[in-house]
């Protein structure tokens, strides 16, 4: 099955999503990243058919559904908060889907083991869903959406009320689980790591818009725009002025500092790069295949989860760097400091506004 | 803690003066009556049908409520749309009307000259003095009651619930039937209790409507509050008391035994 959405365009309040296009091939996981606000889950309830379309296409397979209501679709959606029915029980919740497409008790009883069997909820089946654990509530939800065997699977956030180490276990499980049943995935988050794991296809959104999209190396590796550079925490980026040189490169001067660039650019040029791009050294590196070495004072230190973030003052430039704990320790870097940055030309992308 | 201990013991003791506020006229209506009085009065005729037509017009009004209100309050929680808010106002109108006033409204509406009641007369229906009048004035002040019952707990519905329901391939129906109906079905039943209570307290809007009724089924009864009402006003307290007792008593029974059964309904949070 293939999802196709066109130029899609809904309004939800005085919220408005538009030029929505993209595709979800085949068997494939896609995820959709973008901050709290940005329109993920209203374009998750347009697709389910829970919202109105004002312009635009939906397809599954080139069958144009946009019309059809969410029943008719065959689209299943696993919302942030599970939404389990909590008058019913685990067995209750997953037979669900087939007793309203009055599939008989026999059939469904069959199916609903089936998949029970699956998720490992055996043990669960009498048991009302207000009394499982997090993980528990997560299997159950995803067992009730792919028992009906769905055209596609929507995931709204489906992982943001476990904790961390389940989380990263549970990731696991669901891209095996959701392989095996070769269901297109539509997946919206804004933690990106999910997404990193997750993902085969990436779409940043923002303000109702896709802004981007691409394969996850493309997407993390070298985003186009500044907006997605800044939203994957690349929190070097600046406007600068290019010239090109003719060895291919471009010398690009941002407030008096001089980078050299991949590619040949011309005038006005924003620049990203990733904190845990850039090396430090103390001295000034002698045999180095980076272009861009800059000196600069260490104006701040400060701890960034098991990393430390470094502000260094590059001629009143601030770039900001990530070192390991134990690489500040052995090089006893303190404020005031004089450092050196080592940056490779292909560490720096160049951005769209 | 001692200042906390204290404030404890002023709550209670305000706790204890309301409670006793509203039981002590009860209590004592109840046991202001001689035995005998009670039991003659159990055999009479005119006062079980009084009652009775007062606990089968309130259940009407009540059930009326549940049909016509529980798809109102759903269009009220779920649905924004112009005037939500004047919707809203004009439901709870009936609570804040004086009910001599509102049955001189219905009067308007449903009377032999009324804009409703000289179409149904002119085909030789009649509303006013019959049962039908006194369940049309309990239903409208109690319908509120019932409305704003359904409404709150349908708030506590998440609306996703119901999403979630659609996309596994189930219709608007079916949705309502097996997801949002079981979710709010105590409160339907307090809603249910509370606009029967009201039904059978109603007296204002009654009388106007129904003093007697003379056509139809129960023909010749009053409602009891009506009952009550002429007793006390024609031969006194003494004959007023023992059927003011009786309803009481009936009714009480009733209520305990409806709130028993609600309790023993589970309560579903969402």
């Amino acid at each position: 099955m293939v999802l196709k959405v066109k130029d899609l365009m809904t309004r939800k309040g005085s919220f408005i999503l538009q030029n929505i296009t993209f595709e979800v091939p085949d068997n494939s996981y896609m995820v959709i990243l973008g901050p709290t606000g940005s329109g993920k889950t209203t374009l998750l309830e347009t697709i389910a058919g829970l919202n109105q379309i004002i312009k635009g296409k939906i397809f599954i397979n080139n069958n144009d559904i946009t019309d059809l209501p969410p029943e008719k679709r065959n689209i299943s959606v696993v919302f942030q908060n599970l939404a389990l029915f909590p008058h019913m029980t685990v067995y209750e919740n997953i037979e669900y889907g087939l007793l309203a497409r009055g599939l008989p008790k026999q059939v469904r009883a069959v199916k609903v083991n089936e998949i029970m069997k699956i998720f490992e909820l055996e043990s669960l089946r009498n048991r009302r869903v207000i009394n499982l654990s997090g993980g528990e509530k997560q299997r159950v939800a995803l067992a009730r959406a792919l028992i009906i065997k769905p055209h596609v699977i929507l995931l709204d956030e489906p992982f943001s009320s476990l904790d961390v180490g389940t989380r990263k276990q549970f990731w696991k499980e669901v891209k095996k689980i959701l392989k095996e049943y070769k269901v297109p995935v539509l997946h919206v988050t804004h933690d990106q790591e999910e997404a990193m794991y997750l993902g085969e296809i990436i779409a940043i959104m923002k303000d109702g818009k896709i802004i981007e999209q691409g394969s996850v190396e493309q997407i993390f590796s070298r985003p186009k725009n500044a907006f997605v550079a800044d939203f994957l925490q690349y929190q070097n980026i600046f406007t600068g002025v290019a010239e090109s040189n003719p060895d291919g490169t471009s010398k690009v001067s941002v407030n008096g500092t001089k980078f050299i660039v991949n590619g040949t650019h011309e005038g006005r040029i924003i620049i990203g790069i990733r904190p845990e791009n850039i090396l430090i050294s103390k001295t000034p590196p002698e045999f180095s295949t980076a272009r861009n070495i800059l000196r600069g004072s260490i104006v701040s230190i400060e701890p960034a989860g098991p990393a430390i973030l470094l502000t260094v003052n590059v001629n009143s430039l601030l770039i900001k760097v990530m070192i390991t704990r134990g690489s500040l320790e052995e090089l006893e870097l303190k404020h005031n400091d004089i450092v050196y940055l080592i940056i490779k030309a292909s560490s720096i992308t160049i951005l769209s506004e | 803690m001692y200042r906390m201990s204290l404030l404890l013991v002023f709550f209670s003791l305000i706790s204890f003066i309301s409670i006793l506020f509203i039981l002590l006229p009860i209590f004592s209506l109840l046991f202001s009556n001689p035995l005998e009085k009670l039991m003659s009065i159990i055999t009479d005729p005119q006062v079980i049908s009084a009652i009775l037509v007062t606990l089968l017009s309130a259940a009407s009004a009540a059930i009326i409520s549940f049909l016509f209100g529980t798809p109102l309050a759903y269009i009220l929680v779920r649905y924004e749309f112009p005037g939500k808010y004047i919707v809203d106002s004009i439901v709870e109108l009936p609570i804040m009307v004086p009910h001599i006033v509102a049955g001189i409204a219905l009067l308007t509406v449903w009377g032999p000259r009324g804009l409703l009641g000289a179409v149904f007369s002119s085909q030789g229906f009649k509303v006013t003095d019959t049962f039908i009048g006194i369940v049309i004035a309990e239903l409208f002040v109690s319908f509120p009651l019932y409305v704003k019952a359904v409404e709150d707990a349908l708030k506590l519905v998440d609306p996703t619930l119901e999403k979630v329901s659609r996309t596994l391939g189930a219709s608007y129906g079916f949705t309502f039937y097996k997801i949002t109906l079981p979710l709010i079905k105590n409160a339907i039943f307090t809603g249910l209790i509370l606009s029967w209570a009201r039904g059978i307290s109603e007296f204002g809007a009654v009388i106007i409507l129904t003093y007697v009724i003379l056509y139809g089924p129960f023909s010749g009864a009053m409602p009891a509050s009506t009952l009550i009402y002429n007793e006390f006003t024609s031969k006194g307290l003494s004959e007023a008391l023992p059927i003011a007792s009786l309803l009481v008593l009936v009714s009480l029974v009733l209520f305990i035994i409806f709130k028993i059964l609600q309790t023993r309904g589970e309560v579903y949070g969402s």
